[in-house]
């Protein structure tokens, strides 16, 4: 019941956005398969097209899938009034942020299903992406808690991929970049405890909150 | 009816409100004071918006503590009220109507009531800044709450969305409805019961005619050239011109020489927060 409320609200305040809203959807469905299909003149359906998807794959959807989420909390983290929408509902941004966390997921699979037709193993790496989003989300959530601002949230998780991508060498857990083909062992100790740290940190962050004052 | 027993709430080292008590029941109530006097943070920490240092709250007549109870049946006009300004008029009452867990035939009405109903396919960026607090009082009212609460409902206002403004309230039959705002004429006009807050706590808990009492004997009209006549220290609460002639009217706790003139309730409400 409440789940049920929680989504019907976000699907108000989703289906209002119109046009930013759908920049995520421009990446995965415009920017990637051109990106790929640019590869895929070049050096033909091999390693280095699945290479090609993993790293774009990799380099966008994580950060974008917190697009939506961001801007449909964007009236209860900086909205004049916000703390009416506190009143009856706890947390009422975390839940509009994960649903529109989750709608992203689910417009991300056909593109993976498109995918796993050309590379049997690209179901791995849609887990290992799916682990991926739910970390950067867990990120942004608790950056945008901490912070009580969208744009400086969005820019840590901007400067945090950046440094994942161009730290690829340093083998840190806490850096999610990782275009090694995907497999059960990677998955297992690498990309879940990520995830993990991500989902213990905004728990951590929502404690805080609740402590102090019920609403941003 | 509201029972707030010895309710503290401080933000670090300020005590925004400090051991204030008091008992609202069914009616309209009004809360003055001046600005950080802690009316805002009482009127949050009624709505469960804030976990306060001490105290209590209680809901309903048994005086039962119940958390659970007291978020569940508020209606709340914060003091802006301006977010999902890419809503339309119907979709953020469908929002409301959602967190309330009303369904979309209560909608209707209270748009009615507000009259906004002929806007509520317009977007809310699109509407005047009087309009928008009309429609924070439609979300507010739906669903008839046993408590409303209304912080500081008439800031910005134009006169005639004022009055606009206080026939709504006054209308509200029923509910629990506490009105915070230093515009005095806002509550002389429509509430039964009046508050006043200082520094966090409450200085007068009344009737409006018992706070207007407070200034009896103590407001003069004085002319302008009779100034030096004037004894003791004194308050000037405003300046009026009649037939080239300039009179004060001026608040004062000693007796003076001229003819005491009736108090409004702002004059009450000066001696109570001057201590008079």
């Amino acid at each position: 019941m409440l789940f049920k409320k929680h989504v019907k609200q976000t699907l108000i305040i989703a289906n209002s956005q119109k046009l930013p809203a759908c920049i995520p959807l421009v990446i995965y469905y415009i920017l990637l398969p051109i990106l790929n299909y640019m590869e895929y003149q070049k050096y033909g359906m091999g390693y280095e097209l699945y290479n090609n998807i993993v790293t774009f794959a990799q380099i966008f959807i994580p950060l974008f899938s917190t697009w939506n989420g961001m801007i449909n909390i964007k009236d209860y983290i900086e909205g004049d009034g916000r703390e009416v929408l506190y009143i009856n509902n706890k947390n009422p941004d975390l839940w509009v942020f994960l649903i529109s966390a989750a709608i992203n997921v689910i417009c991300l699979l056909p593109l993976f299903a498109v995918y796993s037709i050309l590379f049997k193993n690209m179901m791995l790496e849609c887990i290992r992406l799916i682990l991926f989003i739910i970390f950067f989300c867990s990120v942004a959530m608790s950056a945008v808690v901490l912070t009580n601002s969208l744009a400086l949230t969005f820019s840590i998780l901007f400067l945090y991929t950046i440094f994942s991508i161009f730290g690829n060498h340093i083998n840190s857990l806490f850096l999610y970049y990782n275009t090694d083909i995907a497999n059960v062992r990677i998955i297992l100790y690498n990309n879940i405890p990520l995830m993990l740290i991500g989902v213990l940190f905004l728990c951590m962050v929502m404690a805080i909150r609740k402590s102090k004052r019920k609403y941003m | 009816m509201i029972i707030i027993d010895s309710l503290t709430k401080s933000f670090k080292k300020t005590k925004a409100v400090d051991n204030f008590s008091c008992v609202f029941d069914t009616g309209i109530y009004g809360i003055l004071g001046p600005n950080g006097a802690g009316k805002t943070t009482l009127i949050r920490c009624i709505a469960n918006l804030y976990n306060f240092d001490s105290g209590k709250i209680s809901f309903g007549e048994t005086g039962n503590k119940n958390k659970k109870n007291s978020c569940c049946n508020i209606g709340y006009l914060p003091q802006k009220f301006g977010m999902f300004p890419h809503l339309t008029v119907y979709e953020m009452m469908k929002y409301f109507a959602i967190e309330k867990n009303l369904s979309e035939k209560e909608i209707e009405p209270v748009l009615d009531i507000v009259g906004l109903s002929n806007k509520s396919k317009q977007k809310i960026s699109s509407l005047s800044g009087g309009m928008v607090r009309r429609l924070g009082i439609a979300q507010a009212i739906m669903g008839t709450p046993d408590v409303i609460l209304l912080d500081e409902p008439t800031v910005g206002l134009d006169p005639e969305e004022r009055i606009k403004f206080k026939n709504i309230i006054s209308e509200l039959k029923g509910a629990t409805v506490i009105l915070s705002t230093h515009i005095v004429t806002d509550v002389d006009d429509i509430c039964s019961h009046v508050f006043v807050m200082n520094d966090g706590s409450l200085l007068f808990n009344g009737s409006s005619e018992d706070l207007k009492k407070m200034a009896d004997k103590k407001v003069y009209m004085v002319s302008e050239n009779e100034k030096e006549q004037i004894t003791g220290t004194y308050i000037v609460q405003s300046r009026i011109e009649n037939n080239h002639r300039i009179f004060l009217k001026i608040l004062s706790s000693e007796k003076q020489t001229f003819e005491a003139v009736p108090p409004t309730l702002e004059d009450g409400y000066i001696c109570c927060l001057k201590n008079m």
